[in-house]
């Protein structure tokens, strides 16, 4: 709290001073920014400030044009998302403003005209999906609608400062999410018997990355927060049980077997047994996951050795 | 007191006197209209102007001959007298009485427009209220200064669902005053009836103030209606530190009344015809809820809407999402299949429940395990409509499971009797009954802990051997 400012404008104050709180909170930043220091700003939400343009818009009689905003919506956001970015100071040093904008589309429906405009403008875009949301998959942003213009950038610093395998495993667990959902809509048309042992695996390593490694509880003291290490541990250790299971499949394991696996059931709830500076219990569970497929496939591997 | 009286409006119209000529008067100024009978209507000034003065006449501008109504400007804002007096009465919007008992006489007055609350004096809802209703304390609790709204649609038993809250209502730790402000705005006389004698019988009656306005009331009545009863429940809360529980129905009759006043005064209209600052006087109202630092009330607000054609993006159900902390949405499909409460939980959400469950005021799995519900509910929607595509015989083991718990979840835990009192503690034991229909393996929001305690598997049968 000591190095936070609030701008705080609740719903039942004028309707003129909300329109004005997201300008004094972006100048209160840029004050701080020219002292050298990096500022975040976060404005809650974009979607009531442009209510409150709509507001003062009609009041004055102004025509309304999208969905009865006033027709200098889109240039008012850029304006104001425009205001983010790295600066050098006048005395040599570097500050910056990162500005985070939450929108809050009536209904979730991402084509209206504030949330529009301002995927026009933003550099990263993490839209919260009203389906994660109903489930309490908790953060809700959905892998495939959202996206970041500096991916190359923070695969730099995770290589510098985590592992340089970060951009590589990000990028496979992100094809594996996005077959998954390729092969969900399949199972909807013709059930999930079609599948072959592999589709059915790429399934259930999406799961596993969704319930894993992305769904995380703020109700609990552990898992409300992964350090970035914690997090490239748990990204990890499911795909390595992928890719295990892949391997296994690969050599005629029935897939029925891998999904049976006890193993899989505390790969779903292991990151809220180890916080972030646990990350030896982390490191051992995967151990426990190499001895528990070694074990099937020593089962596996005599018959297979047998046959001709 | 500078009271000035003027004859000669220059037009009537919707529910609006206008007035040339008339100066010295301030906006949102208590004003009574005499007809040419001699009756008395309130109203007050919603415009102020070098030329034209703006009344919005609380009773309705019908049969005013303007050649013969006196428009009388009080120089007073519209104000509620308040004592201890004001419990298990019942008033109109204006606060007259209309139970057929004298007039409150007080010395103390409110301004029915409240006075805004500085942010940093509010103090943070976190105590846990136990509604005995699985569907709000599992998995969407309310805790005290909350504003949780019931969003339902024509039809739908919200006015059960809110009479139950009214009845149920209770706190964990400690027994405090509890008083109860009910309004109605556009109601039928069957639907008040029915309040009135629910309180009745259930014995709340005298902790109990009611604002009424009925269906075939003066619609414009219903603008200032909300605004007297939280003033009532603020008096009650912050002057006499009860905690008040405020039942506001219909929201949507009350936007309904300002969009026509809106349209009459000429506003420029925003979506669906309601007025562009349809959000900020929302906001005005609920705002109103909430607890006070150092004060030992607190004002809990429940607001029930019937979302027109069950639409949940139309601006009234949509608008008030923003502002309350989450809403508890009723559904039709469940309903027809003879579920009460018929909340569906998916869109269902409580902004504050995370502060007020828990180890220290419910019991220590019960983030967890609502978390799990929702998970494993909604997983098995999923199912349920895959079996309605390829048919329930081609589903796994497990699928089938799911689609037995989500009908379980359905009845047992979703439905319950009207008069079912459930403690927060039979709620978490329904759903542990009910999460033991499922292997261990597929629960990934508890934790290994919850699933020792409480996860039956072993001793429940699967439905093959049952």
């Amino acid at each position: 709290m000591e190095r936070t400012l609030l701008v705080a404008n609740t719903s039942n104050m004028p309707v003129v001073a909300r329109e004005a709180s997201i300008y004094v909170g972006v100048t209160l930043a840029e004050y701080y920014r020219d002292q050298g220091y990096d500022v975040v700003m976060v404005a809650d939400s974009t979607s009531r400030w442009a209510e409150a343009l709509r507001e003062v818009a009609g009041r004055l009689g102004q025509m309304p044009v999208e969905e009865g905003y006033p027709a200098y919506l889109a240039s008012r956001l850029a304006a104001f998302y425009e205001r983010a970015g790295l600066v050098e100071t006048l005395s040599g040093a570097r500050g910056s403003v990162t500005l985070i904008g939450a929108v809050s589309p009536p209904g979730g429906d991402f084509s209206e005209p504030v949330t529009s405009h301002t995927k026009e403008i933003v550099g990263t875009f993490w839209a919260l999906s009203k389906d994660l949301a109903d489930a309490r998959h908790y953060p809700a942003v959905a892998w495939t609608d959202s996206f970041s213009g500096y991916v190359a950038t923070a695969a730099k610093w995770w290589a510098e400062h985590v592992s340089n395998k970060w951009a590589e495993e990000r990028a496979e667990a992100l094809g594996l999410l996005v077959q998954a959902d390729e092969l969900a809509r399949i199972v909807n048309l013709v059930g999930p018997e079609a599948l072959s042992p592999a589709q059915r695996w790429v399934l259930e390593g999406a799961n596993l990355l969704k319930e894993g490694v992305l769904q995380q509880s703020a109700l609990d003291e552990v898992d409300s927060y992964s350090s970035p290490d914690k997090q490239f541990v748990l990204l990890d250790l499911i795909l390595q049980i992928y890719r295990e299971g892949q391997a296994l499949l690969a050599r005629g394991i029935p897939v029925q077997q891998l999904m049976q696996l006890a193993i899989l059931g505390r790969a779903r709830r292991i990151k809220a047994a180890y916080a972030s500076n646990q990350l030896d219990g982390l490191r051992n569970f995967v151990k426990e996951i190499h001895a528990e497929f070694q074990r099937l496939r020593i089962e596996y591997g005599e018959p297979e050795k047998r046959s001709p | 007191m500078r009271e000035k009286e003027y004859r000669l409006a220059s037009a009537a119209r919707g529910g609006l006197l206008f007035m040339r000529g008339v100066s010295g008067v301030a906006f949102a100024d208590r004003v009574v209209i005499r007809d040419h009978r001699g009756r008395r209507r309130n109203g007050q000034v919603i415009r102020t102007s070098e030329d034209v003065v703006l009344i919005q006449v609380l009773e309705g501008t019908d049969d005013l001959d303007l050649e013969r109504t006196w428009v009388r400007f009080l120089d007073e804002p519209v104000e509620l007298p308040v004592s201890p007096d004001l419990m298990g009465r019942i008033f109109n919007g204006t606060g007259v009485p209309r139970d057929g008992r004298p007039r409150l006489i007080s010395d103390l007055r409110r301004n029915v427009n409240g006075s805004p609350v500085n942010p940093a004096a509010r103090a943070y809802p976190r105590e846990f209220i136990q509604t005995g209703i699985s569907t709000i304390d599992g998995l969407n609790s309310l805790v005290r200064g909350q504003k949780l709204p019931i969003f339902s649609g024509s039809g739908l038993p919200h006015n059960r669902l809110a009479a139950q809250i009214v009845r149920q209502a209770k706190l964990l730790s400690e027994d405090a005053h509890f008083a109860v402000v009910f309004a109605a705005m556009g109601v039928s006389h069957a639907d008040s009836r029915f309040f009135e004698e629910d309180f009745e019988s259930s014995g709340v009656l005298g902790n109990v103030v009611m604002f009424i306005n009925l269906a075939d009331d003066p619609p414009i009545e219903r603008l200032i209606l909300p605004r007297t009863a939280l003033t009532a429940a603020e008096y009650l809360a912050y002057d006499l530190d009860m905690h008040v529980l405020v039942v506001m129905t219909d929201m949507t009759h009350y936007a309904e009344a300002l969009r026509e006043v809106a349209t009459a005064k000429g506003d420029v209209p925003s979506r669906k015809g309601y007025p562009g600052y349809l959000y900020s006087d929302l906001a005005e109202i609920y705002e109103r809820a909430g607890r006070i630092k150092n004060r030992h009330g607190s004002i809990t607000f429940v607001p029930v809407l019937s979302m027109p054609s069950d639409d949940i993006t139309h601006p009234i159900p949509d608008l008030t999402g923003y502002i309350t902390e989450g809403q508890i949405v009723l559904s039709r499909e469940l309903h027809n299949q003879g579920i009460y409460p018929p909340v569906n939980i998916s869109p269902s959400l409580s902004r504050l429940m995370k502060d007020g469950v828990g180890k220290d005021f419910t019991r220590e799995d019960h983030p967890r395990v609502a978390s799990q519900l929702y998970a494993s509910y909604a997983r098995a929607q999923e199912i349920r409509n895959l079996a309605s595509i390829i048919g329930a015989e081609e589903l796994s083991e497990i699928d089938r499971r799911y689609l037995e718990f989500a009908k379980l979840f359905e009845t047992r835990f979703v439905g319950q009797g009207e008069d079912e009192d459930r403690s927060i503690i039979e709620t978490l034991n329904i759903a542990w009954d009910l999460l033991s229909l499922l292997p261990s393996e597929l629960l990934s929001r508890v934790r290994e802990a919850d699933i020792a305690k409480y996860h039956r598997w072993e001793k429940t049968k699967t439905p093959e051997e049952a």
